[in-house]
């Protein structure tokens, strides 16, 4: 009998226990309030080192607040904040000691605001303007399951004329948004950005000039989607499109656009058994960059630029890219809470932008923010994709006026 | 499982082979006998046997109905119930035990915003909405016991437990499979002062746990849906859904205090303290939100009985007061890989509802087991006021409902004695006072200007509500003892506010006592 009530005793009390605590633990909550941080910003550029003026943005996105404020002269206190996750953004012009302009950018992604009155210290520096910016991204497809018209524009958004030849198209990793991040080898640093497949423009070096108000278009396949035999409800005929992304399915005619060159897949140079080069239908992080002059980039025969995902036991190789290579990043994502998943260094791309659903024929584009004398636009690039970019738009190819390069295949 | 519910189920029915019942097993009898149990409408099992029971047993099937726009957003828009249910009480010994049990399946028809959870009303803010109206097919099972002691000198103790499981799968994507249980274990003492002072003390243990398995079976079209915090408040995410294991505890307790003389009178106090958590994943946990709600109840019952009459004056209040707690959390992306880490929690919204009933009801008793009409006279005021605290937003409404009813026994003769129970209600329910207001983001979001926005019309709704129950009743076998009887009832409530039209209710069951 004093066995069976020890058994039962030993069955109880840890039952017990547990729900005590469990009812202990929630009456143990504090209840929400406003909390106020402090923000330091430290210039990292050679001969700034007054960040007062810039604009800080404390974005929280999953619940969809923003704050923003000034830089004062040294710490600056930024009140009004809910606890959570932030993007914080810290970004403007100043000006050296010889009266040169920079553009400052300095961000801190899914940082943690839970304790009032904490100190946050952000470091800046000058920001690559890059003359070549994706203006238009279309990935999601087109219902039902169609995504064979998947297409990047990239578009010439400074003032003199760029040979394309040897530009880079990458995807990074992971494919598809997720809030499961590789673990990439500590002596990376953040000095990378991590590729699934690496596609280049060919080219003996002065073959493809893109004049400024000029775009290019790179598709999965330069057909008429339009036709029949493939999705009268695609909203693009990408028969007019500059690349292709050839995977040599035979199901498919090669087209007139001029094949990317590919360059790296899993640690080699093949392209794979893959029957055509899909990026996510719910948003890839895509990058366009350029090997400087003098530099080799040969992330298939160079092992210190490949690498696995450390925190999987998959085998798969990755490229590595070197920032300071990247001209443009955009990262595209299911909608905006995914801004937790992010996959591209917030210095490149300090947002996210995104259509909302899969197969729903909409893209995004960037926006506008001024006009060149003969109509082309002049996008916007703050390196922030949520604030450049406008969302789920029916997709065209060379918008506000773009022009074609004289050299389209089609012409 | 099944096994066990066949076993109590027998247990329960099988009381009549032994049944020593009182002199009639009429509905009506059957009715008389629960409303004077004070004692176990207090919820505290040590004081069945002041109730003065008897054995009893009664089993019955039905089938129910319901129809009508005027709902609450999560409700089927329309939908039946097949139920089975048996009761029973008996002496072992000196021991007094009863038992009850009920099947119950429902297909609810085009619910919406929920798709999560199996009961979106059971005050869990935190669960999964979609846009898609679809069907849920669910199944609930309960099973309870109470049992009462001797009195070993001026005491007396009793034991009462309970166990419900439900299970439910809605049909359309994004679908989910659910399954619910809880336990509750009631163990109580009654003292008595005197024979005519009784005080009652009993404590209450509950542990509930439902998990819910999101996925699409059409994988190719992803499924917008709806994480939501409460008034509307939601982050939007796109896929297939996610994995829900909600875990929770209750502890409380129960005061009473009876006094038998010229009236009989019980006084009750109970308070429970529940802490709800909800857990994202089995392979990679995540907080999602936990609840702490805290509910008092408090009556007090007063009965004078005569040979002819029995009057019954009933008075209630009831608060539940629920915290809403969210975590800030973060996945651990670094080579530790130590999933997702709690950073902070904060009480992020209440939920309150207060509640005070008031019930006359007289009855003209035939016999001392019997009764021949019945009329009784209700009025309910009720309070709800929901906040989120960052950024505010509330929707509060206040309401007063007011009842009355009536009942005729008609005895129809003949040898078989068949009965014929006909009733009557009329209630009239009047919002005394309302708003919603959200200020949170995206105030476009259909949690915002559908599913909060119409449930807070509902809340707020004037209405007319007319129910007409039917029992037809007649003695079987030789002992005269054994009472079939079918019943048929209807449920009409018209809604005067917005633009709602009218909900009915109809269904029928056929059973036995026994």
């Amino acid at each position: 009998m004093n066995y069976l009530k020890l058994l039962i005793a030993a069955i109880l009390v840890p039952v017990l226990f547990a729900g005590c605590k469990k009812v202990l633990d929630a009456a143990d909550t504090e209840i929400i309030g406003t909390y106020t941080v402090k923000v330091k910003a430290t210039s990292t550029t050679p001969g700034i080192t007054d960040t007062e003026g810039l604009k800080v943005t404390f974005e929280n996105f999953a619940e969809g607040t923003k704050v923003e404020d000034t830089l004062g002269a040294d710490v600056t206190a930024v009140g009004g904040l809910i606890p959570g996750l932030y993007s914080i953004n810290v970004s403007g012009r100043v000006l050296d000691a010889n009266g040169d302009v920079y553009y400052l950018n300095g961000a801190k992604i899914n940082y943690p605001i839970t304790q009032n009155g904490a100190v946050i210290e952000i470091d800046v520096s000058g920001l690559k303007v890059s003359p070549l910016i994706f203006s238009e991204i279309y990935y999601s497809g087109t219902a039902t399951n169609y995504f064979r018209n998947q297409f990047y524009e990239v578009y010439n958004n400074s003032i003199d004329t760029i040979y394309l030849d040897g530009l880079y198209f990458a995807n990074l990793t992971p494919a598809t948004a997720t809030l499961t991040l590789p673990v990439w080898p500590a002596t990376d640093g953040n000095n990378y950005a991590y590729a699934e497949r690496i596609w280049k423009v060919p080219g003996t070096g002065r073959q493809y000039p893109l004049a400024p108000g000029e775009s290019f278009v790179m598709s999965q396949l330069a057909v008429n989607h339009k036709l029949p035999q493939y999705n009268p409800a695609s909203p693009i005929d990408c028969s007019t499109s500059e690349f292709e992304f050839n995977m040599n399915n035979p199901t498919f005619p090669d087209n007139p656009a001029i094949d990317m060159s590919h360059v790296f897949y899993n640690g080699s140079a093949s392209k794979g058994t893959l029957p055509q080069y899909l990026t996510s239908v719910f948003g890839g992080a895509y990058v366009i960059f350029r090997v400087p002059q003098g530099e080799a980039y040969d992330p298939v025969n160079n092992a210190e630029l490949k690498t696995r995902n450390l925190g999987s036991t998959s085998t798969s190789l990755f490229a590595k890219i070197p920032i300071r290579y990247i001209l443009d990043a955009v990262e595209c994502g299911q909608n905006q809470n995914m801004i937790a998943a992010k996959r591209v260094p917030a210095v490149l791309d300090a947002g996210m932008t995104y259509v909302g659903a899969t197969y729903n024929s909409l893209g995004v584009a960037r926006k506008v923010g001024a006009e060149n004398v003969d109509g082309t636009p002049i996008y916007t690039d703050t390196n922030n994709s949520t604030e450049d970019f406008e969302r789920g738009l029916v997709p065209v190819f060379r918008r506000h006026g773009s022009k074609m390069p004289s050299w389209n295949p089609t012409k | 499982m099944k096994k066990l519910y066949i076993t109590m189920m027998l247990v329960a029915a099988g009381g009549a082979a032994v049944a020593q019942s009182q002199n009639t097993n009429t509905p009506a009898s059957y009715e008389l006998r629960q409303q004077r149990s004070l004692w176990e409408q207090s919820g505290n099992p040590a004081g069945l046997k002041l109730d003065r029971p008897y054995q009893f047993s009664t089993l019955k099937a039905g089938y129910e109905g319901y129809d009508g726009d005027f709902r609450r957003p999560q409700e089927g828009a329309s939908g039946n119930r097949q139920l089975v249910e048996t009761a029973g009480g008996v002496f072992l010994d000196s021991f007094y035990l009863s038992g009850k049990f009920s099947y119950r399946r429902e297909q609810v028809k085009d619910a919406k915003f929920n798709a999560s959870i199996i009961d979106p009303f059971r005050g869990m803010p935190y669960i999964i909405a979609d846009l898609n109206p679809s069907d849920w097919i669910q199944q609930h099972y309960n099973l309870q016991f109470q049992v009462a002691s001797p009195t070993y000198g001026r005491w007396s103790w009793g034991l009462g437990g309970s166990y419900n499981a439900s299970s439910g799968a809605k049909q359309r994507d994004i679908r989910t499979e659910n399954y619910y249980y809880a336990i509750t274990v009631t163990p109580g003492v009654v003292y008595s002062i005197s024979p005519k002072h009784h005080v009652g003390l009993n404590a209450t243990y509950k542990n509930t746990k439902e998990e819910a398995s999101m996925k699409n079976v059409n994988t190719y079209v992803d499924q917008v849906y709806y994480e939501l915090f409460g008034l509307g408040t939601a982050v939007s995410q796109l896929g297939s859904g996610r994995t829900n294991n909600y875990e929770g505890d209750s502890w409380g307790g129960g005061l009473q205090y009876q006094y038998k003389g010229n009236v009989t009178l019980l006084a009750n106090l109970n308070y429970l303290v529940e802490a709800e958590d909800l857990i994202i994943s089995f392979t990679t946990p995540r907080d999602g939100g936990s609840v702490l709600r805290k509910l008092w109840q408090a009556g007090i019952g007063l009965q004078k009985e005569s040979d002819k009459l029995l009057h019954t004056l009933q008075a209630q209040y009831y608060n539940r007061h629920i915290d809403g707690i969210q975590y800030v959390t973060q996945r651990d992306n670094s080579s530790a890989q130590q999933g997702w880490v709690t950073l902070a929690k904060y009480i992020r919204s209440t939920y309150k509802t207060q509640e005070l009933g008031l019930n006359y009801s007289i009855t003209g008793k035939k016999g001392h087991d019997d009764y021949s009409w019945k009329a009784d006279f209700a009025a309910l005021y009720s309070k709800l006021n929901d906040e989120y605290i960052l950024p505010h937003s509330w929707k509060n409404t206040e309401n007063v409902y007011f009842q009355v009813g009536g009942k005729k026994n008609f005895s129809l003769g003949g040898d078989r004695e068949s009965r014929l129970l006909v009733g009557l209600r009329a209630g009239y329910n009047r919002n005394l006072n309302g708003s919603y207001q959200y200020n949170g983001q995206h105030p476009e979001y259909p949690t915002v200007t559908e599913l909060e926005t119409n449930d807070y019309r509902y809340l707020a709704s004037d209405f007319v509500r007319f129910e007409l129950p039917l029992t037809y009743s007649l003695h079987i076998g030789k002992d005269n003892k054994r009472v079939l009887f079918v019943n048929a009832y209807g449920r009409y409530t018209k809604a005067n506010s917005f633009d709602f039209n009218n909900r009915y209710t109809y269904g029928g069951s056929v059973g036995v006592n026994f």
